[in-house]
C-alpha cells in the first residue's frame, strides 16, 4: 500500500524524471528533505551528471521561515551539485515572495494544476444504495484537517485515506466522533469494513456529493480542492494557510469563517445555486491549462538560459499526476530507475533512426 | 488638454518647481496609499524613475517606510541586471527604510531580477488594462474600412513592421518615434508595406496625429486579427489590448512576457516568416471567432491573475509594512500602469495627492 507518509520514521516521497539528457528532475519537499536530491547517493548514474534541473514541489505551506529553512538546503546541495540548478514549484504568488525573498529561485506551479483530468470527471451518481450527500470531504481524520466544522451539515460523505503519526487510530476515532453523522465511502463502499479508494472509485464516489469541503486552517495546496472542480462539485473552504485559495476566484467557490454554522450554511446556498457541474470543471480546467502553459514557459525558460541546452519540454504530460501517490524511498529509487531505462531506451531509438 | 501630451508638460513647468531643468524622463506612477505610502511605477533596463521623483518630491517619501511597486517597460534577459540594480542602490540610499517590490512579467524574470536583492513576485502587465477602456467594436471610425490586421506598435526596428509584408490589408496604430523622427519612420515602413493603411496620419490628413486610447479601441473593431511582431520587448500591452477588444491574436516566438496570455486557440505563435504570419492572419480571420468570447476567455484569466496577485500583494504588504488586508480587490491597480506622463506632471500629481491626503 502507498501514500502514508510518516510511517515508520522512513521518508515518504514522490519524484518523477522528466528528461534524463539534460536531467530534469521533479520531485517532493517533506519536512524540509528535498526530495530526489535525497536520492543522489542512491541513484549516481542518474544525478551524477555535470548539469541538472531539479523541481521542487513542497507539500506544506510556504512561509517566512520555511521559506528560509528550504534555503539552507538548498545552499547545501549547491555546494554539492555546483551547476544543478534548484528550482521550487511556488502555490502561488506568495509563496513566490517569500521564496524570492530568502534568494530561492521559484516558479508558480501550484501542483493542483498537475491532478490528471482524466481521472476526476463529472461522473452521474452510480452506485447503488449509497446515497446522496449535501457535501463531501475528502481528507485524511487528522485534526488539522478540522472536520468538526462540518458537524453541521445534515447530510456528510467523508472520503479518506489513513492517519499517520502517533496515536493515529485514536486521532481517527476522535476526528470520527466530532461528525457522528457522515458516512465514510471507504466503508460504505465495502460492507463497513475500511478499504482504500483508488482516485477513479473517489471520483465515482464524488459523484453522489453536492459540494466539496476543505476545512484545514494550514496545509499545502490540497490538491482534493481542485479535484472536487474536476468532478463538477462547488467547494466551500476555510480561510487558510498554504495556496487552495489559487482557483478560489468564482462563483462556485465560498471562504468562510471558522464556524460549523456558516459553513453549513454556505454548503446549503452552493446547493441551491444548482451550478452546472460541466461549467463548473470547464472553468476551473481553463484555469490549470494557464498555468500548466506558463509552467511550461518557465520550464523551457530555465533550461535554455541555466543550461544551455536545446532541449524544450513540449509536453507537461510526465509531470501529470504528481504527488497522487506517496511512496517510500526504495520504491521511488526503483521507479527512477525504471524511468531512466525508458528514456534512456527513447534516446538511443530515436538516435537510431 | 492630454495629460500625457509634451504640450502639457510644458504648461506645467511652473507647477513643477523653481524652474530647475529636470530630466525628459517618462513614466507611469501611481500613489497607492498615502499611509502606509504605497507606489507603484514603470522602470525600465538601467532606470529606477521614482528615484527622479523622490530626489524632486521629497516631501511625499518623508514616511520613514513605504513600499514601492516596480514593474518593468522591457525584459533584462539580454540587458542584465546590472544598470537596475546600479539605480536601484542609488534608490535605497535616498530612501532608506523603504522597501521594492518588483512586478515581473513571467517567473523568469522574477528570477533574473531578484539577483539585484530586489523581492519579486509574477505580476504581468497585462492585468492592469483597463477591459472598460479595451473592449470590442463595431466597425464604424470614418474613413476606414475592412482590414486583415492590425498592429498597433511604434515605429521602430525592434518591431519588425517587415514581417507583416504579405499580409494583404494592414492597419497601423503608432506612437511617435521616441528616438527619431516620426514622419520619416513612416516613410521608411510605407516603403516595405505599400499596401498598409497609416490610421494615425490618415485621421491626421497626412500628418502625425497621436490617437487617445478610445480612438485606438475603436479602429481595432476595424480588423480582424492583432499582430506582434517583435522578438522581443516587454510585455507588449497592445497584445493584452488586442483580445480585451475581442482580437485572435498572432505572434512571432518572442522573450518579454507577452506569450503569458498565448495559450488559448485564438492566438498563435508562428515563425518570422511573412508568408507563415500571412497565412495564420487570413485562417484566423477566417474563422470568423466570436469577438465577445474571446474577450470573456482572456477576461476569466485576468480575473484569475488579479486575484492571485491581490493575494500575493497583501502577503507582501503585511510581511513588509506590518499592514494587513491592504488591497480589497484589485481596483486601485486597473489602468495604473497604461499612462506615461513627463516627470514633471507626476510631480505635479504627487504633489496634489500629498496635499489632498488621500489618494
Amino acid at each position: 500500500m502507498e501514500a502514508n507518509p510518516g510511517q515508520e520514521n522512513e521518508q515518504w516521497l514522490d519524484a518523477k524524471l522528466i528528461s534524463l539528457d539534460p536531467l530534469v528532475t521533479l520531485s517532493s519537499i517533506e519536512a524540509g528533505r528535498l526530495g530526489a536530491m535525497e536520492l543522489a547517493d542512491d541513484l549516481p548514474d542518474i544525478f551524477d551528471r555535470q548539469q541538472g534541473l531539479h523541481l521542487l514541489s513542497p507539500t506544506w505551506a510556504i512561509d517566512h521561515g520555511y521559506a528560509g529553512l528550504i534555503a539552507d538546503d538548498i545552499n547545501r546541495l549547491s555546494s554539492r551539485f555546483p551547476r544543478h540548478r534548484f528550482v521550487v514549484l511556488a502555490g502561488n504568488e506568495a509563496e513566490q515572495f517569500d521564496l524570492r525573498s530568502h534568494g530561492v529561485d521559484a516558479m508558480v506551479l501550484n501542483t493542483s494544476a498537475l491532478v490528471d483530468e482524466r481521472i476526476w470527471q463529472v461522473l452521474e451518481p452510480s452506485l447503488e444504495n449509497f446515497g446522496t450527500y449535501n457535501a463531501v470531504y475528502n481528507a485524511r481524520l487528522m485534526f488539522y484537517k478540522r472536520h468538526f466544522l462540518a458537524a453541521k451539515i445534515p447530510s456528510l460523505l467523508l472520503l479518506h485515506r489513513h492517519s499517520f503519526g502517533v496515536d493515529a487510530e485514536q486521532e481517527t476515532s476522535q476526528v470520527r466522533a466530532t461528525v457522528p453523522h457522515a458516512v465514510s465511502a471507504n466503508e460504505r463502499l465495502h460492507q463497513g469494513d475500511y478499504v482504500e479508494l483508488s482516485p477513479g472509485n473517489a471520483a465515482i464516489a464524488m459523484a453522489h456529493s453536492r459540494c466539496g469541503l476543505a476545512l484545514s486552517a494550514i496545509e499545502g495546496t490540497m490538491k482534493a480542492s481542485v479535484e472536487y472542480m474536476l468532478c463538477g462539485l462547488p467547494v466551500v473552504s476555510t480561510a487558510a494557510g498554504g495556496s487552495r485559495s489559487r482557483y478560489y476566484c468564482n462563483p462556485f467557490t465560498r471562504i468562510v469563517g471558522d464556524d460549523p454554522d456558516e459553513v453549513a450554511a454556505a454548503v446549503a446556498h452552493l446547493i441551491e445555486q444548482d451550478f452546472d457541474r460541466h461549467a463548473i470543471r470547464n472553468q476551473v480546467s481553463r484555469l490549470i491549462a494557464f498555468d500548466r502553459h506558463n509552467a511550461m514557459l518557465s520550464i523551457n525558460k530555465i533550461i535554455e538560459h541555466g543550461m544551455g541546452s536545446g532541449f524544450r519540454m513540449k509536453s507537461i504530460a510526465p509531470m501529470i499526476a504528481f504527488k497522487q501517490h506517496f511512496s517510500r524511498k526504495a520504491r521511488v529509487i526503483e521507479r527512477l530507475r525504471q524511468q531512466a531505462a525508458d528514456l534512456s531506451g527513447l534516446v538511443d531509438g530515436a538516435k537510431s533512426q | 488638454m492630454s495629460l500625457t501630451g509634451r504640450e502639457a508638460v510644458s504648461s506645467l513647468e511652473s507647477q513643477a518647481g523653481d524652474g530647475t531643468p529636470v530630466p525628459d524622463c517618462w513614466f507611469a506612477f501611481r500613489v497607492l496609499s498615502l499611509s502606509p505610502l504605497v507606489t507603484i511605477s514603470t522602470v525600465d533596463t538601467s532606470s529606477v524613475h521614482l528615484l527622479e521623483l523622490a530626489m524632486r518630491v521629497p516631501e511625499l517619501f518623508d514616511t520613514g517606510k513605504g513600499l514601492h511597486l516596480l514593474h518593468p517597460t522591457w525584459n533584462y534577459e539580454r540587458s542584465g541586471i546590472s544598470g537596475i540594480a546600479l539605480d536601484l542602490e542609488r534608490t535605497r540610499a535616498l530612501l532608506p527604510g523603504h522597501e521594492f517590490l518588483y512586478l515581473a512579467n513571467y517567473d523568469h524574470e522574477a528570477n533574473l531580477v531578484s539577483k539585484a536583492g530586489l523581492s519579486a513576485i509574477t505580476t504581468n502587465d497585462g492585468v492592469f488594462a483597463d477591459e472598460k477602456v479595451w473592449r470590442p467594436y463595431l466597425p464604424r471610425f470614418e474613413g476606414f474600412q475592412h482590414y486583415d490586421a492590425v498592429y498597433d506598435a511604434r515605429i521602430e526596428t525592434v518591431k519588425r513592421h517587415r514581417l507583416a509584408t504579405s499580409v494583404k490589408r494592414p492597419l497601423l496604430i503608432y506612437g511617435h518615434s521616441v528616438n527619431g523622427d516620426t514622419e520619416a519612420d513612416m516613410k521608411a515602413v510605407q516603403a516595405i508595406l505599400p499596401q498598409a493603411t497609416f490610421a494615425n496620419h490618415r485621421i491626421g490628413r497626412s500628418r502625425y496625429l497621436s490617437l487617445d486610447h478610445d480612438a485606438v479601441v475603436r479602429l481595432y473593431g476595424h480588423a480582424s486579427v492583432g499582430l506582434a511582431l517583435s522578438a522581443e520587448e516587454g510585455a507588449m500591452r497592445a497584445s493584452t489590448q488586442y483580445l480585451l477588444a475581442g482580437l485572435p491574436v498572432v505572434s512571432t516566438h518572442s522573450v518579454g512576457g507577452r506569450d503569458r496570455y498565448y495559450h488559448f486557440p485564438f492566438t498563435r505563435i508562428v515563425s518570422d516568416d511573412p508568408d507563415e504570419i500571412a497565412s495564420t492572419v487570413s485562417g484566423l480571420a477566417a474563422a470568423g471567432l466570436d469577438r465577445g468570447r474571446i474577450r470573456q476567455s482572456f477576461q476569466q484569466i485576468l480575473d484569475f491573475e488579479r486575484h492571485n496577485v491581490v493575494i500575493a500583494l497583501n502577503h507582501a504588504v503585511a510581511a513588509l509594512l506590518g499592514t494587513k488586508d491592504f488591497l480589497r480587490d484589485f481596483t486601485p491597480l486597473i489602468g495604473s500602469m497604461s499612462l506615461f506622463r513627463h516627470l514633471k506632471l507626476n510631480m505635479v500629481l504627487a504633489r496634489q495627492a500629498l496635499a489632498k491626503g488621500t489618494v
